[in-house]
């Protein structure tokens, strides 16, 4: 299957690729990875490591992003509920980050990017998995604060508490 | 070459972004990555950052420090833009991406409003 999409990014009108995209697959490849093998073996110790998110340490609340790293870990470590109960777009985004280095060397080997992503540069896609973000960070808050863990796991951990008291 | 008049507008002050990523527990950079890819694309003119993961740069770290690894590659473009020389900073912007993305945002936002400073 060939991409009918010549216009984008990394491919010449001949169809070759240039050196950007060689290099951004070899940024996905190791970025990927990485995250893969940092999430295994960082899985014991994640638990009782420091608060890294600048967020979280200045004003004492989540990100989106808050939870990932457990979630990663205890994915790597085959525990989709405790994923699931750290943050729920840790499953998709787990998914991404296997399928996307294999899409890479792929398309490393095929010289060529594939098409079957190319709903990814949808705006219209951005904009409903935005929405569809946003409505899960206010959602996780509002559960947070029912729970009392938004103050208990985030107020009363953020580098601004720590300073104050 | 690409027309100035087809950029998107995406003004902001960089001050601003980092008081409203702040305020908003980060969603603002969801909606500020969406449309920097925009800007970037135009820029570029072929689409180069895709908005999916400009969204989930938003809320996942190693795709944020990829979204900035790509928005520093595509400042050259937008230096030829402005008639300014700037270079490949995507070395800077990974490592601010990895530790202080707000900072990392400024940095590209003051790039963009070049665009709209710069006479034509």
């Amino acid at each position: 299957m060939r991409s009918t999409t010549p216009s984008l990014e990394g491919c010449e009108a001949h169809g070759l690729p240039d050196a950007r995209f060689t290099r951004n697959r070899a940024a996905v490849i190791s970025l990927c990875t990485a995250t893969l093998v940092l999430s295994y073996v960082w899985a014991p110790h994640v638990h009782s490591g420091p608060v890294v998110c600048p967020l979280h340490g200045l004003v004492g609340l989540p990100c989106p992003a808050c939870g990932l790293t457990r979630a990663f870990c205890a994915l790597a470590t085959r525990n989709v509920v405790e994923a699931l109960r750290q943050n729920a777009l840790s499953l998709p985004l787990f998914l991404l980050f296997v399928a996307a280095p294999l899409v890479s060397i792929c398309e490393l080997w095929r010289r060529r990017r594939c098409a079957f992503y190319s709903f990814l540069y949808s705006k219209r896609v951005a904009c409903v998995a935005g929405g569809v973000v946003i409505a899960y960070h206010l959602g996780r808050c509002a559960w947070m604060l029912h729970t009392g863990s938004l103050v208990e796991d985030y107020l009363k951990t953020s580098w601004t508490y720590a300073l104050v008291h | 070459m690409v027309e100035r008049s087809s950029i998107p507008v995406h003004r902001q002050d960089p001050i601003l972004v980092l008081i409203l990523g702040l305020v908003t527990c980060g969603l603002y950079l969801i909606y500020w990555n969406i449309k920097t890819a925009e800007v970037m694309n135009a820029v570029s003119g072929r689409p180069v950052i895709s908005p999916v993961i400009a969204v989930i740069a938003g809320c996942c770290m190693p795709v944020n420090v990829y979204f900035y690894y790509q928005c520093g590659q595509c400042l050259e473009d937008l230096g030829k833009l402005t008639g300014k020389e700037l270079k490949d900073k995507s070395t800077l912007l990974v490592v601010l991406g990895l530790f202080v993305p707000m900072v990392a945002a400024m940095i590209v936002q003051s790039h963009i409003n070049e665009i709209y400073d710069a006479k034509p």
